[in-house]
């Protein structure tokens, strides 16, 4: 185990000074490093070192100087002024304390009467763990960041599966695979991290297949297109597993030793035990041997079967696996052409190449390793076979089964975290699920306390669930019926709900660098109404306070009483932690910080110490001992915090104890920011090769990352082949379930329907017979490379490489509708309609038209002239996306109905010329905290304009 | 000794980090600024560096390409003779070609001879202005050894440029072009670019088509 | 790609000084000069040879470096251009002093020696501009004799139409002028076109397979490099003509260059004064005018392949694409 050392770089000669930090320009969160001319940035690089860009740094990260000197920088807190309405961006200067004591005020009143009236909903921010923290101390169970708008079951669906997932938690090895197959993920998550192992992947000759309706980005790469048409993914990967259970061209041994598979399942249909595990007293499963023996799972060493019928205790019993067989028996590739487009052809033959390369030509590699069972293998076995995918598959109202779908693929492949497969990042894997559940009872939240548990986590039953019989607890009914593994929150219902006071009116929403009103939002329009719907009778706002973090003016800004400007990304400290979303490496943990690399431009102060000023002022348990606060600031939090008083595991892993020798665990460090500061702002540590491939099996991992406190016991993690909790689900839906359920018919129909243990397909929510004749194209976006999560999409720089969006159509599909190109077309939903040019392009799958996602602003915000092509020739396809589900049962959000996550990629349009030569609908103006410079010639200078003369 | 830069097609994704870090570098640079006109209101920038993104064949058999675009940095660099002042210039150390800001006159006739467009008319300053392959960057050695290198190299999260001489046939730029088929654009133009592209590199299914056909024939 | 005025200005002003001056050295040898006359030429070339002069410094954008101009006369046709260009510029200008000064015999072999002279450089002047735009490969459309022939002989024409206003203004004997332009005019149309034709040609050589190495049709760009490609300073990747546009001024062209002065010529025959001749000369000036457009505005630069496939619209993502021009691409490779 070696600790890998990064050397210091001495600073250079005069007012040139080099200073490291971590990137902000989307959610990669790479090494930087920041030359600095005087106190002006001249230039911003990769890091070499860094474990997550390795020294390359993307367009974004590049142009992050001209975030920084963004004239849409908010400089001091606003409020809005007295007697002005919402929404028109009239806000005035105000000073620190004024905006503080007024929102302390609010708090106050909240925390002591009914701490669930503040909601607390945060972008893409980095401070999750701190964020959550912060909301559970104040006794509010209404936290929760954007998951829910963006990938929450993409998370969900690998935790349930294997305690990993894409991304941060889990990663395709292109160091080593041959076959690479990804879904969706044309141009983002992530971003430098995803093209370094492409490019490992090219390198060597890989073969790479690319599945996704639209061909861009990483998927010009592709070996090979599939196009295919949204949302029938499931089937697809269905039809696969088909194909490769008739081959034979899957790993009977990993399926046996490291996965559910043979666990014998209770056949009893009608009963409460239908379905569940048949255990043994102390929880682990039973298998069948070929002798048809039954023996406990760890017993069996892997030798359970996977076939068979077994009875015990009067009880029919079966492997798992053969309720998955059962499903993939049904998807055949002739099933699947018709749902997806594909060709049988081509899916048989993928599944070929997929099952042949796996399992015909694996990768050994000279590692040795010692398994749970006592096993020793002198070498490691590869199944070069990778996937990766994100929101191709995730935003979608089927999402959760597919991306279980896709786990299973692998599972059946044997490539989880296995060389060339997918891998897990530390701190995962973690037990599936991973054991956090939020307290579930209304009584877990009452005033001038802490809630009971962390805000988020993973429910395994019905149980967990935070509901009061039918009733939501959470204001965005996150782990209610309607969605009950939202283990993001569901961010996108907070705004309706609060207006329609569904399940209860709150007081104050608080928002951090989310732009709720614009493009973080579906039914735009109507979302933006609401911020500003005043009650009928009082004629107050029906959401009472608005407060917004933001460093920026967004279209959000607008709508806000109070706003705290924050700053921007090199001006503060910060850490990105193994206990939020880790910046790890399959070769390791790592974390890392930023600093203050350039002084503050204005009036503002980080988001994380005004909340922690908050804190002190409402004296919240955990952040004040008897009145005396424990943080002034978000570094004393990052040093000083731990999980539990004493637990040595802080949000940073390196330099840990007092004199800072420690690693991942040990007593808080007052100067730990300044060590990582001088390590070029990040930590990493490598794991030894022995304990680098199936982790969830390695013995050795498994004792070290319990030592480590990554896992709370050394126990093996089975993965979730079959889902138990999935099934339990069901089973509340069906009546049985002993413990909680619901009464309302819908609420059981959508249990019964969707919380297959083993994956399902079933079309997107969206896709009902009417919805199809009408509306017969799916409308998708793509992010572009240089915008992609980037707040700074105003970036001077930026918004050059891309101004404005057509909408992209097929050729073969415009003739046949008698469309033209360069068209103005309506664009039209079962919500509404919008116009948008038409631009052919033979990229496309001819069902699908696509645009590129948050080009579009609103006139005055982003410190963009109104005139400016964002505003005038761009288009925000977000005004039309349906917020709620097709077929008038306004209950539901059109929410994928596992998890919560918005099916945003469903949307279903027609398209049709359009009389208006422009783009519409349109927002009105509002103020702007500060106006468009008026630049002629050009954007910035380290040197300062002077330079020039 | 001629500088170049070779970019490989078969890793460009065309997220454009080498067009941005090129305006990073370069409008604080030696030979900056690069101007943007009306930065925040309906801007029109200059770019040394532009990646022209490129779409062909009919659906499905669709390519869709991404082509890093700067100065050539050509052998017979067809701006060069043009040039009335000899503003327009191509070292002889080791064949970059730059311009002379002090000498140019603004009369844009290397725009026109340049085969690629990739010289560009900077209206303020009067001059026209391009890629100088970081010169300022590579030959100042103050800089740490990877710095000293064109920031668009530096900086390609695919790794697909490559930076080196291409009369040394020892270099990795010479052996990439050799043994990778590398092609300079406009051939016929005759200006013998310095910079080259490698082509995609297309790794073919291992399932033969019959063999599919019996299977589908047979079970599917 | 983009015309400037200053180009217009300068090409068209010194092709018709140059046209003026031989013309004026054609009617010292025919010996028919008469002071208003010479004078009403040389006040014309001045001025003329003034408005290109004006405008090529004009097209200098950094007047500090003009010093540097003559450095590349070796390599540099716009080095040679300053130097023959200025040449002619001063020699004619040296006429007119002697002419002022030393009142030589007009009719007299000196001066017919001198206005030769000078014409003669105006012609070498012209070449070298010529040569200027012939000798760029990058300019498909240009890089031709055809370009040279175009700007000589048209200038030539304009001079001679010209000179046929001035001889009847000084109310001279026609000098057999209009013989020389209707064969000067036969020639323009012989060598206009050729050039459409050239340039047609050009157009058709914008390829991907060689722009982009990848040879499938359709081919279609979805990104010039930013969403506003950079016409705006870049003015020879500005979008070619599209097909109506280009035959409209195409046939502007012949009627100003060609049949109306050809009517007011034949009627001018059979009417006293200069009035239906002028109507003719002004006719060609509007006609060079419109063909001096064309020779910039449809020039095909190679660099299109990389900027635009889209006609007479600055190409942004969300505009049209040029469906004949992906065809015309594609039937040149195959498919």
């Amino acid at each position: 185990m070696a600790l890998k050392q990064p050397k210091v770089l001495e600073e250079g000669a005069g007012n040139v000074r080099r200073l490291h930090t971590t990137c902000y320009m989307c959610a990669c969160r790479c090494g930087i490093e920041v030359t600095l001319e005087g106190d002006r940035v001249r230039f911003l690089s990769g890091i070499p070192e860094n474990p997550v860009n390795k020294g390359v740094w993307c367009a974004k990260g590049g142009a992050g100087i001209m975030t920084e000197y963004s004239p849409a920088r908010l400089k001091t807190p606003l409020m809005r002024e007295p007697g002005a309405p919402r929404g028109e961006g009239r806000l005035v200067p105000v000073d620190w304390e004024t905006a503080l004591s007024q929102v302390t005020a609010w708090l106050k009143d909240i925390r002591a009467t009914d701490p669930r009236k503040l909601a607390y909903f945060t972008g893409r921010d980095q401070m999750q763990a701190f964020n959550g923290y912060w909301a559970r101390q104040f006794g509010t169970p209404n936290w929760a960041a954007h998951g829910g708008f963006c990938s929450v079951n993409m998370a969900a669906g690998g935790m349930y599966s294997v305690g990993g997932s894409f991304w941060e938690f889990g990663w395709p090895d292109l160091e080593h695979a041959r076959w690479f197959m990804m879904f969706g993920v044309a141009e983002d998550h992530p971003s430098n991290p995803l093209k370094l192992a492409i490019s490992a992947l090219k390198e060597r000759g890989g073969r790479f297949i690319v599945v996704n309706p639209v061909r861009s980005g990483y998927g010009a790469l592709a070996d090979e297109w599939v196009p295919i048409r949204p949302g029938t993914d499931g089937a697809f990967i269905l039809a696969l597993m088909h194909v490769l259970y008739r081959e034979n061209l899957y790993d009977k041994g990993f399926l046996s030793s490291w996965t559910n598979a043979p666990g014998l399942v209770i056949r009893a249909p009608g009963t409460p035990r239908d379905g569940l595990f048949f255990r043994t007293e102390d929880g682990d499963l039973w298998v069948g041997l070929e002798s048809g023996e039954l023996v406990p799972y760890r017993k069996a060493q892997g030798q359970g079967v996977l076939t068979g019928q077994f009875h015990r205790d009067g009880q029919t019993l079966e492997p798992a696996f053969q309720a998955l067989v059962r499903e993939i028996e049904r998807a055949t590739p002739a099933w699947a052409e018709e749902v997806t487009g594909i060709p049988k052809k081509t899916i048989v033959r993928l599944a070929l190449e997929m099952g042949r390369v796996s399992q015909e030509e694996p990768l050994v590699l000279p590692i040795p390793w010692d398994d749970i069972y006592g096993n020793h293998h002198a070498v490691t076995i590869g199944r070069p076979v990778a996937f990766h995918a994100m929101r191709g598959l995730a935003a979608h109202t089927n999402g959760f089964q597919t991306i279980r779908g896709l786990f299973d693929l692998m599972m059946m492949l044997g490539t989880v975290d296995a060389p060339g497969g997918f891998l897990y990042k530390s701190p995962y894997p973690k037990p599936v699920p991973p054991p956090v559940k939020p307290a579930p009872n209304p009584g877990d939240y009452g005033p001038n306390r802490a809630a009971k548990a962390p805000l988020l986590g993973y429910p395994t039953s019905p149980d967990d669930l935070l509901v009061d019989g039918d009733e939501p607890i959470r204001i965005d009914e996150a782990y209610s019926w309607k969605y009950p593994l939202a283990a993001h929150g569901t961010i996108q219902n907070v705004v309706a709900n609060a207006h329609d006071k569904t399940p209860y009116a709150i007081d104050t929403l608080m928002i951090y660098m989310a732009n709720i009103a614009w493009n973080s939002t579906w039914n735009t329009l109507t979302t933006r109404e609401m911020l500003t719907a005043r009650d009928e009778v009082t004629g107050e706002y029906k959401i009472p306070h608005v407060v917004v973090f933001d460093a920026f003016d967004s279209e959000t800004v607008a709508y806000a009483d109070v706003v705290f400007p924050d700053t921007t990304y090199l001006e503060r400290w910060d850490a990105t932690s193994l206990q939020d979303r880790p910046i790890s490496e399959p070769s390791g943990p790592a974390d890392s910080i930023r600093q203050p690399v350039v002084p503050v431009l204005g009036d503002v102060r980080p988001t994380a110490d005004v909340l922690i000023e908050l804190a002190n002022r409402l004296e919240l348990p955990g952040f004040v001992d008897q009145g005396v606060p424990r943080y002034k600031t978000y570094a004393d939090f990052i040093q000083g915090w731990e999980t539990e008083p004493g637990s040595g595991v802080g949000l940073l892993m390196g330099f840990r104890g007092k004199r800072g020798d420690q690693v991942l665990v040990g007593e808080p460090n007052p100067h730990q920011l300044e060590a990582y500061a001088a390590h070029k702002a990040f930590f990493e540590w490598r794991l030894p090769d022995s304990h680098r491939y199936y982790r969830m099996a390695n013995q050795g991992y498994l004792d070290w990352a319990h030592q480590v406190k990554f896992v709370g016991s050394p126990d093996p993690i089975t993965l979730h082949l079959y889902s138990e909790p999935l099934q339990t689900f069901r089973l509340a839906g069906l009546g049985f379930w002993p413990g909680k359920k619901p009464q309302d018919p819908a609420l059981k129909e959508r249990l019964k329907t969707y919380f297959s243990p083993v994956p399902i397909w079933y079309a997107p929510l969206e896709d009902r017979p009417d919805e199809q004749a009408q509306y017969p194209l799916r409308i998708i976006t793509q992010r572009p490379m240089t915008h992609y999560h980037s707040w700074g999409s105003h970036n001077a720089w930026l918004r050059q490489l891309l101004n404005e969006n057509p909408l992209f159509m097929n050729p073969k599909k415009a003739a046949a509708l008698g469309l033209q190109e360069g068209e103005w077309v309506w664009i039209e939903s079962r919500i509404g309609r919008m116009t948008g040019k038409l631009r052919l392009s033979d990229a496309v799958e001819p069902d699908t038209v696509w645009t590129w996602n948050a080009i579009a602003k609103g006139p005055g915000s982003w410190a963009l002239d109104p005139q400016s092509p964002e505003v005038q020739r761009a288009i925000l396809i977000n005004h039309i996306i349906p917020d709620r589900i097709a077929g008038g049962d306004q209950g539901f959000f059109n929410n994928d109905p596992v998890t919560g996550q918005a099916g945003w990629y469903d949307a279903r349009v027609k398209v049709y010329p359009s009389e208006i030569h422009e783009v519409w609908p349109r927002v009105d103006g509002r103020k702007p905290a500060s106006p468009p410079p008026d630049i002629g010639y050009f954007a910035y200078q380290s040197a300062g304009p002077e330079r020039r003369s | 000794m001629q500088l170049t830069i070779i970019t490989d097609l078969n890793k460009c994704v065309g997220c454009k980090s080498c067009q941005v870090s090129c305006k990073e570098h370069n409008t604080s640079g030696a030979f900056g600024p690069v101007p943007d006109e009306h930065p925040y209101q309906d801007p029109d920038g200059m770019w040394w560096n532009r990646i022209v993104t490129m779409e062909s064949g009919e659906y499905p058999n669709t390519q869709v390409m991404y082509l890093p675009k700067a100065c050539m940095h050509c052998y017979d660099a067809p701006c060069v003779p043009v040039c009335p002042t000899g503003a327009s210039y191509k070292r002889a150390d080791n064949g970059v070609v730059l311009v002379d800001y002090e000498s140019c006159i603004g009369c844009q006739l290397c725009m026109w001879a340049c085969p690629y467009g990739v010289r560009e008319f900077d209206e303020e300053e009067g001059v026209v202005k391009k890629c100088t392959l970081c010169i300022d960057r590579i030959e100042d050695e103050t800089l740490p050894e990877v710095e000293r290198q064109p920031a668009c190299v530096q900086s390609c999260p695919t790794h697909a440029r490559t930076f080196g001489d291409l009369d040394d046939p020892t270099s990795e730029v010479s052996k990439l072009v050799a043994e990778r088929q590398g092609f300079g654009l406009l051939p016929e133009l005759g200006a013998r670019p310095a910079v080259h592209y490698l082509p995609r590199r297309p790794a073919p299914s291992p399932v033969s088509r019959d063999e599919i056909s019996a299977l589908l024939e047979e079970k599917y | 790609m983009k015309p400037s005025i200053q180009l217009l200005a300068l090409t068209i002003g010194q092709g018709l000084a140059v046209g003026l001056t031989v013309a004026l050295a054609y009617l010292a040898s025919r010996g028919v000069l008469t002071p208003p006359l010479v004078w009403t030429f040389l006040g014309a070339s001045l001025f003329t040879a003034a408005v290109g002069g004006v405008a090529s410094f004009f097209h200098m954008h950094h007047f500090s470096a003009a010093r540097y101009i003559l450095r590349r006369l070796k390599t540099s046709w716009l080095s040679r251009e300053a130097l023959t260009t200025g040449l002619f510029g001063g020699l004619l200008f040296l006429l007119a002093l002697w002419t002022l000064l030393a009142t030589p015999s007009l009719n007299g072999e000196g001066y017919g020696i001198f206005v030769w002279g000078v014409a003669f450089f105006g012609l070498l002047a012209l070449f070298v501009t010529a040569m200027l735009y012939a000798t760029i490969p990058a300019m498909l459309s240009w890089h031709s004799p055809t370009t040279v022939l175009n700007f000589l002989v048209l200038g030539l024409y304009g001079g001679a139409s010209w000179a046929i206003v001035l001889e009847a203004l000084s109310h001279r004997p026609a000098a057999a002028l209009g013989t020389i332009q209707l064969a000067l005019l036969v020639l323009v149309f012989i060598i206009k076109g050729l050039q459409w034709h050239i340039f047609r040609l050009a157009r058709q050589r914008i390829d991907p397979a060689t722009g982009f190495g990848l040879p499938f049709a359709p081919y279609r760009l979805q990104d010039t490099g930013t969403t506003k490609p950079p016409y705006r300073t870049q003015t020879q990747t500005q979008p070619g003509l599209d097909p109506a546009s280009r035959v409209s001024k195409q046939v502007a062209t012949i009627l100003f260059l060609g049949v109306v002065p050809v009517i007011a010529t034949v009627f001018g025959m059979h009417a006293q004064g200069g009035g239906f001749s002028l109507v003719g000369a002004a006719s060609v000036t509007v006609g060079l005018g419109l063909e001096r457009w064309l020779f910039f505005r449809d020039a095909t630069h190679s660099s299109q392949v990389f900027f635009n496939d889209a006609p007479d619209v600055p190409s942004r993502v969300a505009e049209a694409v040029n469906t004949k021009r992906t065809w015309a691409s594609g039937r040149s490779l195959g498919k």
